[in-house]
């Protein structure tokens, strides 16, 4: 009688653990993944303020036509974008705040004239209002947290980028700590105004450099693998996402930062630059609109960590 | 790694999926040209789509062309907008 070996070519291993495969790859890196397509947003566009939670919960206002600013706001459900109520004033490279598609600020941003604004809107799910500026104008920089809880930073070409960072506690603003690099349009990620990360950017000169918001300062930690300016990131200052911009030549490189480190991982289907973005950790995100060789995009893609499963097989 | 050319459009969600990512290399490019690993995952990708195959340079004069018309675009802009984006630049397909 034939046996099992015969059938299949190779004997049937009898485990009493877990195989190194799967143990090593989650250690190597837990947030391994991939893009896939979701849907379109209704108006392609690019330097576009963001908020969500990641690939099923974001928010896109703002941004830039070839006929200029825009106050255009949709709202994705994890298959399609909606239009909803517009922003109040106009603008493009708003710095956005929020977690959740019915919660965000758009702070700052371009629209000329005065240009650069420290305008702040607030949008409650439904229709946005005008609440307290920021101390100084805003806007191509860095941000993160929520309504009630968020940051600013960098930002605001003019003779010299900025390094200025101001914290929202659900009420005002107030100036903080300084980046130790002043740059502008960098990626940024974070949940609150106590931790948050910022990477890449414009010093002049495309950088690498990635920084560490702790609540009270900023700290240099490991750089990015390739340098880069007008990028997106999804997460947190312990588990993040940074993914497409300019090297120049447009991007579709993701990194993922581990809480110390970044390392590379699969790329975005299509190479584009001043993208939205969001995500509250480095496995689920979502990267839509920006601009690319070939124009405004409209496109969505959808990060999701690979899922690792164990099928335990009895034998006796 | 050899590629397959096709064209077509992005319809959105699940136009490619998580799997089909790991599958085979696949990027996009102006024009809606989309290079391809050529293995059989990808092939039965493009078939999905309903991709209409090109040659290599075929894929290329398409990229090209869209990205002249975007740099013209760019060119027409105001010096002030101009100082807000960026020029596209003409790039080979792999």
């Amino acid at each position: 009688m034939a046996n099992l070996k015969t059938f299949s070519g190779f004997p049937i291993q009898n485990l009493s653990s877990d195989p190194v495969p799967f143990a090593q790859a989650k250690i190597n890196n837990p947030y391994v993944g991939s893009w896939a397509s979701g849907g379109a947003l209704n108006t392609a566009r690019n330097q576009i303020g963001n908020a969500g939670s990641g690939a099923t919960n974001a928010l896109g206002f703002g941004g830039n036509l070839p006929g200029g600013e825009q106050k255009l706001t949709e709202s994705y459900n994890g298959t399609s974008w909606t239009e909803v109520a517009d922003l109040n004033v106009v603008r493009r490279l708003i710095d956005g705040i929020g977690a959740t598609n019915t919660a965000a600020l758009a702070v700052g941003g371009y629209g000329g004239p005065p240009g650069y604004q420290d305008l702040v809107e607030q949008w409650d799910g439904s229709s946005w209002t005008e609440i307290a500026e920021t101390n100084s104008v805003h806007g191509t920089g860095g941000s993160a947290g929520t309504t009630t809880s968020g940051l600013v930073f960098g930002g605001v070409p003019s003779v010299t980028p900025s390094a200025l960072t101001e914290s929202w506690n659900g009420s005002s603003w107030t100036e903080v700590g300084d980046l130790n690099d002043a740059r502008i349009h960098l990626g940024s990620c974070g949940t609150s105004n106590t931790a948050a990360l910022g990477f890449g950017g414009d010093t002049p000169g495309i950088t690498a450099n990635t920084e560490q918001w702790n609540g009270s300062s900023w700290t240099e930690v490991n750089n990015l693998n390739t340098a880069r300016q007008q990028l997106s990131g999804a997460g947190n200052s312990t588990e993040a996402l940074a993914f497409g911009g300019s090297e120049p030549a447009g991007s579709v490189k993701t990194e993922s930062w581990d809480g110390s480190s970044w390392s590379e991982v699969n790329d975005l289907s299509t190479a584009r630059w001043e993208l939205g973005g969001a995500g509250l950790n480095g496995t689920n995100a979502i990267a839509f609109g920006g601009d690319s060789p070939g124009g405004k995009q409209n496109a969505t893609e959808e990060w999701t960590a690979a899922v690792f499963t164990i099928n335990p097989v009895t034998t006796s | 790694m050899a590629y397959k050319y096709c064209t077509a459009t992005n319809w959105g969600k699940n136009f490619f999926t998580h799997e089909e990512r790991k599958q085979f290399h696949l990027s996009g490019h102006p024009g809606d040209v989309w290079v391809v690993g050529d293995n059989l995952y990808g092939d039965q990708w493009i078939g999905k789509v309903s991709g209409a195959i090109k040659t290599q340079a075929e894929a290329q004069a398409i990229v090209t062309g869209e990205i002249e018309a975007a740099q013209a675009a760019y060119d027409a802009l105001s010096a002030d907008e101009q100082a807000l984006q960026t020029r596209p630049a003409i790039y080979n397909l792999p």
